[in-house]
């Protein structure tokens, strides 16, 4: 009986060095989980996630079908945040992920004036308009990780609330597209494992299986 | 796989909590743009809630980043606008970051960055808590709750007074925790509650056994007293602890019609009543109050002089037994000063010199006194009012005084002889025997008819001489004497000043003051 107590050697602060004349290009030593599930129970999870995530889309879907430019909205734009954050922690518990905000920032901050109002009440106002970029990345407990980028551009005649919601709906979307981008990866890593793309020896299943307390692992 | 029972079931518990969406009583709504309201959840309530859900020491918070993003100054006052990050934390390693954004305008530059930076990390805090679940705030975001939970009605929480946390409860435990520790040393159970209703039988230290010579003085003089709440048949007494009955030498007597008594103790055990009723004298006053270093009145009144002779009244037999049981041993009695008694308690220096005798006529020079006590003033009369006294009691009162350098004229002493009986004359000769050295400020050796009036005759019963009479400090009282008392045997009785009642209990003990059948002639 193994116990499951961490007693394993890990290489995750090992750093590595070559001397000269040689080169650590030639030796796959880092283990790279970005873009790959790392357990069977990730795969499920992202699976029942993708189900709930279908499930309220189709709805919508339907209702605006047949409506103009209606492919042009992307799935983030469909569903709420609150719903994803509801399917996320549903999938994979509360304590099953984790979510960085990597930065949040400030692309473009332009003041100008426009018109407002009628011919008749016309005036000029000062407006903002800011731009922002936000990067998020959602991790799973297995080690499971995606992070994805949003930008957001807000026009307000409020300096300071331009900023706060356009930072806001940056950091939204980003999340949004990190827990929908989970459904990607599950698709790519079937396909490069039936093409044997990971061919490094480096895909060792039984290192996470024994720190996660995982059953099952993807061979 | 059952030893993750627990582990599991406390996950799924915070799960559950999680998915419940919020209550009435946790949302709170303001105006947002246009006529909409928005609903929201205030900062410390989603700290409450997170404390409720995951524990109080189950998440902790991070700033990650505080962020100035612009600083517009119009006419010395400034506009900022502040992004933090803001990380949560959970016990197990989950944590959900997000962003907040606080905005302050028309401020001066130091507060206006403060109050946006607060707002901006509370602001924050929300959101990375909402990440959560429901419960925490992002059940606030579906419309078709805050549609329903607008209808749903609900109580305001009451104010419970009797339920806050006051920084009296934390001075009194901590006041009390070392009469705990001492009491655990003497195997007796911790009581971190006073107790006015004796329910199990509770072991406390005997003042008897209790070899400090400092303490003893204090312990004759308040003898009295004690043996009041034990005579009184009212109250329950209680069984020994193994190791009160070490101490079999001290006799110990119980009233025999004590029904209580004889259902709590077993007749096998030699019963004591002394350090029971020590027990509640120390129950029923308020420690809070008094401190080891404050002496009662009687202390005061016979410091300096020697401790009076124990009652040889035979009513109070039980009283004589624990006074003569505490002057037994042959410790030195004095009182002194906090500094010196340290060394006497262990025992390092015998010889009690002058120096370190407390002197309680001593002024400190550092402390300003700014009421002379060598003099007297007139009783205004609005406190005599207050006190439903005439004022022809005061005109009296003073009209039996003789003013400084003066004599009472011979009048005055016939009229005030005139009111009392010849019983009162035969005790007068005997209060004039008081020694002049007594230092009790309410009390005046040149007033005669005072002292026989209202103490002389009660001292036949010990109860009624701790009865206040408050009417007597004002002007010596014109009550009759009972003709009974004319027969007692006065001499007999310790002469002993009025006490006056300083530091008495805060709950009167009403039963102690009723006479007692059992003990009495």
């Amino acid at each position: 009986m193994t116990s499951r107590v961490s007693h394993n050697i890990t290489y995750s602060t090992t750093k590595y060095k070559a001397a000269a004349g040689l080169s650590l290009g030639d030796f796959d030593i880092i283990e790279d989980w970005e873009g790959r599930p790392a357990s069977l129970w990730s795969v499920q999870r992202i699976g029942n996630l993708q189900s709930q995530i279908e499930k309220y889309t189709y709805g919508i879907r339907q209702q605006r079908q047949g409506r103009k430019g209606l492919e042009c909205i992307g799935l983030s734009r469909l569903i709420p945040k609150h719903l994803l954050i509801t399917f996320a922690n549903k999938s994979f518990g509360y304590d099953g992920w984790v979510l960085d905000l990597i930065s949040v920032t400030v692309k473009e901050a332009i003041e100008h004036s426009e018109k407002i109002g009628d011919k008749a009440t016309e005036r000029e106002e000062t407006m903002y308009t800011v731009v922002a970029n936000a990067e998020v990345r959602v991790t799973l407990k297995d080690g499971t990780n995606t992070t994805a980028r949003a930008t957001e551009r807000c026009t307000l005649s409020s300096k300071g609330e331009c900023f706060s919601r356009v930072k806001k709906m940056a950091a939204n979307s980003a999340f949004k597209n990190a827990i929908l981008n989970f459904e990607n990866i599950v698709l790519d890593h079937a396909i490069k494992v039936e093409g044997k793309y990971y061919t490094d020896n480096l895909y060792k299943p039984q290192i996470k299986k024994e720190e996660l307390g995982l059953q099952n692992t993807i061979s | 796989m059952e030893e993750k029972k627990p582990f599991i079931t406390f996950d799924e518990d915070i799960q559950t909590k999680l998915d419940k969406k919020l209550g009435p009583e946790y949302i709170s709504k303001r105006v947002g743009y246009g006529t909409s309201r928005v609903a929201y959840i205030e900062g410390w309530r989603a700290i409450n809630l997170a404390n409720q859900i995951f524990g109080y020491s189950g998440w902790s918070t991070e700033v990650k980043t505080v962020t100035i993003d612009f600083l517009d100054e119009r006419q010395g006052r400034f506009s900022i606008g502040c992004t933090a990050i803001v990380r949560v934390t959970l016990a197990n390693g989950t944590y959900r970051e997000d962003i907040g954004y606080g905005i302050v305008d028309n401020e001066k530059k130091a507060a206006a960055f403060e109050r946006a930076k607060k707002s901006a990390v509370t602001d924050a805090l929300k959101r990375a808590l909402r990440a959560f679940g429901n419960a925490l705030g992002n059940c606030l975001y579906d419309k078709d709750f805050l549609a329903r939970i607008d209808k749903v009605k609900f109580d305001p929480p009451d104010f419970d007074e009797g339920n806050l946390f006051r920084p009296s409860d934390e001075i009194s435990e901590i006041s009390r925790s070392n009469t705990v520790e001492q009491m655990n040393d003497l195997n007796g159970p911790p009581l971190k509650k006073r107790q006015l209703t004796k329910v199990e039988p509770v072991s406390r230290p005997s003042p008897l056994q209790n070899n400090s010579g400092i303490n003893k003085p204090a312990d004759q003089f308040t003898k009295p007293t004690i043996m009041n709440s034990t005579t009184n048949p009212h109250q329950k007494p209680q069984t020994n602890s193994p190791q009160n009955n070490n101490s079999k030498s001290i006799p110990q007597q119980i009233p025999a019609n004590s029904v209580s008594s004889k259902q709590n103790i077993p007749s096998n055990l030699p019963t004591k009543t002394e350090p029971l009723t020590k027990q509640e004298h120390e129950d029923l006053l308020d420690d809070s109050l008094i401190f080891s270093d404050d002496f009662q009145d009687d202390d005061l009144i016979n410091m300096g002089g020697k401790p009076s002779s124990p009652p040889q009244n035979s009513t109070n037999q039980s009283l004589g037994n624990l006074v003569n049981s505490a002057l037994i041993q042959d410790d030195p009695v004095a009182f002194v000063t906090a500094k010196a008694a340290p060394t006497i308690q262990n025992g390092k220096t015998s010889n009690i010199s002058k120096d370190i005798l407390f002197d309680p006529k001593f002024k400190a020079q550092s402390i300003k006194h700014t009421l002379d006590q060598t003099t007297s003033t007139p009783v205004p009369h609005s406190i005599l009012k207050e006190n439903g006294i005439d004022k022809n009691v005061r005109s009296d009162s003073y009209e039996r005084y003789a003013s400084k350098g003066k004599q009472l004229s011979d009048d005055v002493d016939n009229t005030s002889s005139a009111q009392n009986n010849l019983s009162t004359e035969t005790v007068k000769s005997n209060s004039l025997s008081i020694p002049n050295n007594n230092t009790h400020p309410s009390q005046s050796p040149q007033t005669p008819s005072r002292t026989t009036m209202t103490t002389a005759p009660q001292y036949n019963s010990i109860n009624q001489f701790q009865k206040p009479n408050n009417s007597s400090r004002f002007a010596p009282s014109a009550a009759p004497i009972h003709p009974n008392t004319q027969s007692k045997p006065l001499n007999n009785f310790p002469i002993k000043p009025m006490r006056r009642e300083v530091g008495r209990p805060k709950i009167l003990p009403s039963n102690f003051r009723k006479p007692d059948n059992n003990n009495g002639p």
